[in-house]
């Protein structure tokens, strides 16, 4: 059978090993009840098209609803993070951090409203350097910031309390998908033992599992990001025959679970082996199929 | 100053004091060596036959035939039940395709057919005599034990036992078991299609042991055109390695051989490791063939993966501490030469590796982190 419904059957497997909910038999008895009543008014058709049309009204009202109600989460968890922060960050405390991002923003910002005074490093997160509008979002608020350079990363790190980045992505195994250069950080976090914090709102939540993350789930972007055109275009000319130049600009880094010490959500503070619970609440076992 | 005691002097005096009273503990049913059958039948699948083995197994007949003929004379007809059962799972079990808890889920399965119970409670407790024999048979094999215990729970917990007819709720338990048994035969195939992603062209797996889950996996892998070498370990006193390696030749994948020693020199080339497992215990890690453990540590220290596949009725309620906190499974090891008697020998056929030192569980109810175990575990057991 082919490849892709390897999951689908993993999922009906796992539905059928499992000893049916005291739910399902509950609600097994008013749907043996309602199948005979559809079939027995198949003489009555007009009836029967008034029921398919609530019954599509009503599933596009849950539908709709439900759409709602992630629009709601998904603009409410800058908040919800941002509340936590007060428990994480302390007097007196240097944070490192990478790039820009919105929950970041928020996150530090609540803590300079609830008076704790601390000290920002904002690597500057090459080659888009949106560290540096991070780095003044910050400023403007109060904020103690200092730029750093990527490659200063290992150099400072043993000055720094606590590593906080944003996720572009969180996998079910607890790794992260984020701006290139926090696989860096997160290494050098490891070797000096600082706390590495992936801030995440929940609908970031993948249910994959990273086989190949470099190259699977990541994104190329120009090259004239890095290189202005005119001065190495004899380089990238592969017809010249004097040797060919490659550019190589990966949007995204991956970090192993080993290496994340908490993620904060919208429901809470959790460990990277936790995550696929929160995952198996979001994502039904039967949609998964990608 | 705090030295470990020499305790393995006074384990000696102590075992040499008590072997006549290990041998009343033993069931009716129980194996008549100390040797552990499981492995017995995975030697005896694997074709290696050692002269020690072959003397004990026809020992064993004869222990087996001869308790068989005393229960027969005795008038119980439970006896009789439970003397099929067995008989039906060595039928099944011959079968070198077959892994041992499937053996034992379609023996259980015969024995609801040939059940004459009139009533649901009758029924179950004929299973669950049935189950009991078969577990207290090995008591070495996880996967046997977990298979039983997740089949009994799978066919007895359902909304079945509210019909008021027991014929029809009869069918039902033999549609569950049917059903159970299908997923088992089945997990192999499910297991291998979800592990294709992580095997890319042009990388080195190491593997250690022959489950049939991995040799399936890496046969799909081929047939999917995949480019890929195999190193295999000698996995002594099985000679796995071997059979592993003239498998793997026969689909065109190349294949070296490594000793069980030369597993950290050639790690660096390696990319993956995959191993099956004979149970996987709630903390997530596994129970599997002498020398997992060991690849497990030299996988970790040196950033390689290591990738486990198993099916779900190997999922035990155990949770070993350290290595011994497992039942024995001791298996005769020849060394070609004669080993003084004075000399003791290592007979453990098994090691628990943690879960810290695993990456990935592949199973048929989906690719699982070791952590995830423990909730499926729960799942399943309830």
């Amino acid at each position: 059978f082919p490849a892709m419904s390897a999951a689908v059957v993993a999922a009906a497997a796992r539905s059928t090993l499992r000893p049916p909910s005291l739910q399902t038999l509950l609600e097994g008895t008013p749907e043996s009840a309602t199948v005979p009543y559809t079939s027995s008014s198949g003489a009555d058709s007009e009836s029967k098209t008034a029921d398919k049309s609530s019954l599509t009204r009503k599933l596009k009202h849950d539908v709709i609803e439900g759409v709602n109600q992630l629009i709601q989460e998904i603009a409410g968890c800058h908040e919800q993070i941002a509340e936590q922060a007060i428990e994480h960050i302390h007097q007196n405390e240097v944070i490192l951090t990478l790039g820009s991002s919105r929950t970041v923003l928020e996150f530090l910002c609540a803590a300079k409203e609830k008076k704790r005074s601390f000290r920002v490093f904002v690597a500057e997160g090459a080659p888009r350097y949106q560290g540096h509008l991070l780095a003044k979002e910050l400023v403007a608020r109060g904020l103690q910031t200092t730029v750093i350079t990527d490659s200063a990363v290992f150099a400072m790190i043993s000055r720094v309390n606590m590593v906080i980045i944003g996720a572009h992505a969180v996998m079910a195994n607890g790794g992260v998908i984020g701006p290139v250069g926090v696989n860096m950080a997160a290494l050098a976090a490891q070797k000096h033992a600082v706390p590495f914090v992936v801030l995440a709102g929940s609908h970031k939540l993948c249910p994959l599992y990273p086989h190949n993350p470099e190259v699977l789930l990541n994104e190329l972007r120009s090259p004239s990001e890095l290189l202005d055109f005119g001065e190495f275009s004899d380089c990238l000319d592969f017809g010249a025959g004097s040797g060919s130049l490659q550019v190589v600009n990966p949007t995204f880094d991956y970090v192993p679970p080993n290496l994340v010490s908490l993620f904060i959500t919208d429901t809470g503070g959790h460990n990277p082996s936790y995550m696929y619970r929160l995952i198996a609440d979001y994502y039904s076992a039967d949609d998964l199929v990608m | 100053m705090w030295r470990r005691s020499p305790s393995f002097i006074l384990d000696e005096r102590r075992s040499s004091n008590s072997p006549p009273m290990a041998d009343t503990t033993r069931g009716p049913f129980q194996n008549p060596d100390s040797i552990s059958a499981y492995y017995q039948t995975r030697a005896a699948h694997h074709g290696v036959i050692t002269s020690d083995w072959l003397a004990q197994a026809q020992a064993a007949v004869g222990g087996v035939s001869g308790d068989a003929q005393h229960d027969l004379s005795v008038t119980d007809l439970g006896n009789e039940k439970s003397f099929n059962v067995i008989e039906e799972f060595n039928n099944w079990r011959k079968q070198p395709d077959l892994a041992e808890a499937v053996a034992a889920i379609r023996a259980l399965a015969a024995v609801i057919r040939a059940s004459e119970a009139s009533t649901m409670m009758e029924l179950e407790i004929e299973l669950k005599k049935a189950s009991d024999t078969l577990k207290s048979w090995d008591k070495t094999s996880i996967s046997l034990t977990a298979g039983c215990d997740l089949f009994i729970r799978y066919v007895t917990r359902t909304s079945a036992l509210e019909y008021e007819d027991f014929n029809s709720a009869k069918s039902r338990l033999l549609e569950r078991a049917e059903k159970f048994g299908e997923i088992s035969c089945k997990a192999r195939r499910i297991i291998a299609m979800l592990s294709q992603d992580f095997i890319f062209d042009g990388c080195t797996i190491l593997v250690h042991g022959l489950s049939r889950v991995v040799l399936e996996i890496l046969k799909t892998a081929a047939q999917n055109n995949k480019l890929f070498r195999v190193l295999c370990t000698e996995g002594r006193p099985d000679g796995t390695g071997v059979l592993l390696s003239s498998e793997l030749s026969k689909l065109d994948i190349p294949v070296k051989l490594l000793l069980d020693s030369a597993v950290a020199y050639s790690m660096d080339e390696v990319d993956m490791v995959f191993v099956g497992a004979d149970g996987v215990v709630e903390s997530g890690g596994i129970i599997n063939m002498m020398g997992t453990y060991q690849i497990a540590l030299v996988a970790h220290s040196m950033n390689k993966p290591v990738y486990v596949a198993a099916e779900s009725y190997k999922f035990a309620r155990l949770y070993p501490l350290d290595q011994k906190d497992m039942a024995p499974a001791l298996r005769p090891i020849e060394f070609g030469v004669k080993i003084p008697t004075k000399v003791e020998v290592e007979r453990s056929a098994r090691d628990y590796t943690p879960p810290q030192y695993l990456t990935l569980l592949f199973t048929d109810l989906g690719v699982l982190s070791p952590s995830v175990v423990s909730d499926e575990l729960i799942q399943l057991y309830l």
